[in-house]
């Protein structure tokens, strides 16, 4: 071996082992207090489903709603590692550990790309996912997206790699990647229009359009194939349920007719004001320190004096912006969206910083880039514990979009102590009438005779009964018990009257009046 | 030869989740009780109550009736249909970002105070427990200003935090009105309303709203109600309790656990 390729080695190993402490510290920050955010109603909503799954052992796709199975399939692993077989035993942090390990894996994924943007942008990729407030928010949130990135990460990068190498097993790897993307959620047929048009854009601009008739018919049918089967795979729920694959094609132009809005419509620049600037109620959220250094890696890579080969990073220019200007273009908008057009955003940041870095060509100028990048990076780290923790379920958060409010939590663990002391304990029956009660079903899993009511039924008389302000009065007239009634907080701006028949409230005070003492 | 390869790899993979893959009836069903359940569980209950205030006389016959119930119960065994509903799925909640006006033919209750009573905690001086507010300064509670929206609320820190208004001087209290935050609809917990001469509230402490219903907050149950908050505020009847300082608690709120203060007024006149 001569001298330059060990010390090539030795470096390589070196850049190595700093990626896995940033990765190392991401999880860190991604598993700490995982279970102290309430569960949002769309978390619940795929708890209950996963529940279904785990306690049935049966899954069928519905194309209406809650997207791919991938979610569901991938958590059983954890559940079984637990020991666990009823939704009743499993727990928020179990649950959020497979979003956890996605957003974290994404970060050792990068190294796919050295060769595409360098060990320098790898690193700085890495550390920007590592704090990015977005990124840690929902790889701590129990539903697809986290997924949907990784898996669109890692069709760019094993698409990348093949690229280089030609070699099979990553077409294999690529084709996996864009099948678990549609078997993730549906929706990915927005990233896979923003894969082609910017591969085809990448292609034209180089004038290497023939590049794509040189890909062996083999090697484009094993990607192919692998996609295809990856997908049937997830959405015949294993070959029980083959219709599901069917039914999952034809879902979407179910979901085209969704992107109008259903409640969740909002102007164009909806995902560049929560991202870059997002005053709320005298708090700033702000990832323009990801943005600029995305801005100035995406003009570098088409200016001149750039490195030999530049294909990954005007792809992943082209890339960022179509997905950026699809997202935005349509009126449907949630904040877990933007984290397509963030990811990749995010790498272009990397290169960007590392370029600036290269570009920089005295001590001085080093020195004062070191310390605003320094800045720059406790600002972000300052947010995202302001993000994932303090504010995790504040609707000042740009990240916490409809959240479940903590004071449901603090109710939820009042009427597990007031149930406690039935006589019933959890058999005791409680009736929810209410237009919304999600996330109740995840947080009285447990309970044994609970019903749900979106209207007032004929008796709405239980022993505890859980039911809007506007069916208040109508429920009052109609019971004939007496009840305590409690307020609590469903979500920012919905409230929920608990009605406990006054025997178990008595009960609970005299217990509280004991603990007391 | 490596494709085939590669093809074996992802078919074993599939076929070993499949495997891996929970049976289909393995699981029983899940049971679940019913309407019916709920009746005839509250109603021996009820029943179970009633045996307990007699049980020094009727000890017996109690465990003798219960015993018989027992033997019916058990010849009597079926298993019931489901009556509850289980809970329908929902996609992702809509924001709710209305105004919570109050219902316009609900009216407050005149409350009937002595004629020359005025504000008296209009731009008078605030102490808290929270001495750094995240949102706001303390000054905004007493400044004249209670529209509700971003600049004219303090905020004051997670948990039971309290607000302290000094009037100067003693005076005869008769309506303290309260706006906490009513951009939106939500209800403070454990608001707790005290009058004393004493600044440390040490002695001499009158509770005149109380609607802590469990002594979350460790200074006594309140039989005040809880309420939602809106425009109107609520208005604490207060009957000429005599007293210098007004704190003000709460234990955070039904939309996150922070404190929000708009605006206090204190109606009353200076003690002679």
């Amino acid at each position: 071996m001569s001298k330059s390729k060990s010390t090539a080695s030795r470096s390589n190993k070196y850049f190595l082992l700093a990626l896995a402490i940033v990765a190392l510290c991401s999880l860190g920050i991604r598993i700490s207090r995982l279970a102290e955010r309430p569960f949002h109603c769309d978390e619940a909503v795929q708890a209950v489903k996963f529940g279904n799954l785990l306690e049935e052992g049966h899954y069928e796709y519905d194309p209406q709603e809650y997207h791919g199975p991938s979610l569901y399939y991938l958590s059983l692993p954890i559940a079984w590692i637990n020991g666990v077989d009823t939704l009743a035993e499993m727990n928020e942090s179990q649950l959020r550990l497979l979003p956890v390990l996605f957003g974290t894996t994404l970060i050792l994924l990068l190294v796919l790309a050295v060769d595409g943007i360098g060990w320098g942008g790898v690193l700085w990729a890495a550390l920007l996912t590592g704090i990015s407030p977005f990124m840690v928010y929902f790889s701590r949130y129990y539903i697809q997206e986290m997924l949907l990135v990784f898996f669109s990460a890692s069709a760019i990068l094993c698409a990348w790699r093949y690229s280089r190498k030609r070699k099979a097993v990553w077409s294999v790897f690529t084709g996996v990647s864009l099948g678990m993307m549609f078997a993730t959620k549906e929706t990915c047929i927005l990233s896979w229009f923003a894969l082609v048009m910017a591969l085809l854009l990448v292609l034209l601009q180089g004038k290497k359009l023939k590049l794509l008739l040189e890909i062996p018919i083999s090697h484009l049918a094993l990607a192919v194939f692998s996609a295809a089967f990856m997908a049937a795979l997830f959405f015949s729920s294993f070959g029980t349920h083959p219709a599901g694959v069917i039914e999952a094609i034809l879902a979407f132009p179910h979901y085209f007719t969704r992107a109008g809005g259903e409640g969740h419509a909002y102007p164009w620049y909806n995902y560049l004001r929560l991202l870059f600037w997002h005053r709320e109620q005298g708090v700033l959220w702000s990832e323009l320190l990801i943005l600029i250094p995305a801005i100035y890696g995406g003009v570098r890579a088409f200016l001149p004096r750039f490195r030999a080969d530049s294909g990954l990073s005007r792809f992943l220019v082209f890339y960022t912006l179509i997905l950026t200007v699809l997202y935005s273009a349509i009126p449907y908008k949630t904040p877990w969206l933007a984290l397509g057009f963030l990811q990749p955003a995010i790498m272009l940041a990397g290169l960007g910083l590392a370029e600036l870095w290269r570009d920089l060509n005295n001590v001085f100028a080093r020195f004062v880039f070191g310390i605003a990048i320094l800045l720059a990076l406790v600002n972000l780290a300052q947010q995202t514990w302001r993000g994932s923790f303090y504010y995790a379920a504040d609707e000042r958060n740009p990240c916490a979009y409809s959240h479940t409010s903590k004071d449901l939590v603090r109710f939820v663990d009042q009427l597990h102590r007031i149930v406690a002391l039935a006589p019933d304990a959890k058999a005791t029956g409680v009736k929810i009438v209410a237009p919304e009660y999600w996330p109740l079903p995840w947080y009285l899993r447990d309970f044994e005779n609970v019903g749900y009511w979106h209207t007032i039924p004929t008796d709405p008389e239980a022993p505890v009964i859980i039911t809007s302000p506007e069916y208040q009065e109508a429920i009052d007239d109609v019971v004939k018990g007496d009840y305590f009634k409690v307020l609590a907080g469903l979500r920012p701006g919905v409230v929920i009257y608990a009605m406990i028949r006054q025997d178990l409230w008595d009960a609970y005070l005299k217990e509280m009046a004991g603990v007391e003492q | 030869m490596r494709n085939i390869f590669i093809i074996t790899l992802v078919l074993a993979f599939g076929m070993i989740l499949g495997a891996c893959s929970p049976k289909q009836d393995s699981q029983p069903e899940k049971e679940t009780g019913t309407e019916e359940d709920i009746q005839t569980e509250a109603a021996a209950v009820e029943e179970d109550v009633e045996v307990a205030e007699e049980e020094s006389v009727e000890t017996e016959g109690a465990e003798e009736a219960a015993e018989e119930e027992s033997a019916e119960s058990d010849m009597d065994k079926v298993e019931l249909d489901l009556d509850y509903p289980e809970p329908l799925f929902q996609g992702t909640p809509v924001p709710v970002d209305l105004p919570n006006l109050e219902k316009p033919h609900t009216k407050r209750d005149a409350l009937m105070v002595p004629e020359g009573v005025e504000n008296l905690a209009l731009g008078k001086e605030i102490s808290s427990s929270d001495e750094f507010p995240i949102i706001g300064e303390l000054s905004m509670i007493t400044d004249g200003d209670k529209e509700g929206v971003e600049g004219t609320y303090v905020e004051l820190g997670p948990g039971k935090q309290y607000a302290q208004v000094d009037l100067g001087q003693e005076a005869n209290i008769y309506a303290i009105a309260v706006w906490h935050y009513h951009s939106q609809a939500r209800a403070y917990h454990d608001v707790i309303v005290q009058i004393s001469n004493d600044a440390e509230f040490a002695e001499g402490v009158t509770t005149v709203y109380n609607n802590d219903h469990d002594n979350s907050a460790g200074m006594g149950v309140g039989e005040d109600l809880a309420y939602i908050e809106t425009n109107q505020g609520r208005l604490i009847d207060v009957d000429g309790v005599a007293g210098r300082y007004v704190r003000l608690y709460s234990g955070g709120n039904t939309a996150n656990d922070m404190n929000h203060y708009v605006e206090v007024e204190v109606y009353g006149k200076p003690v002679e």
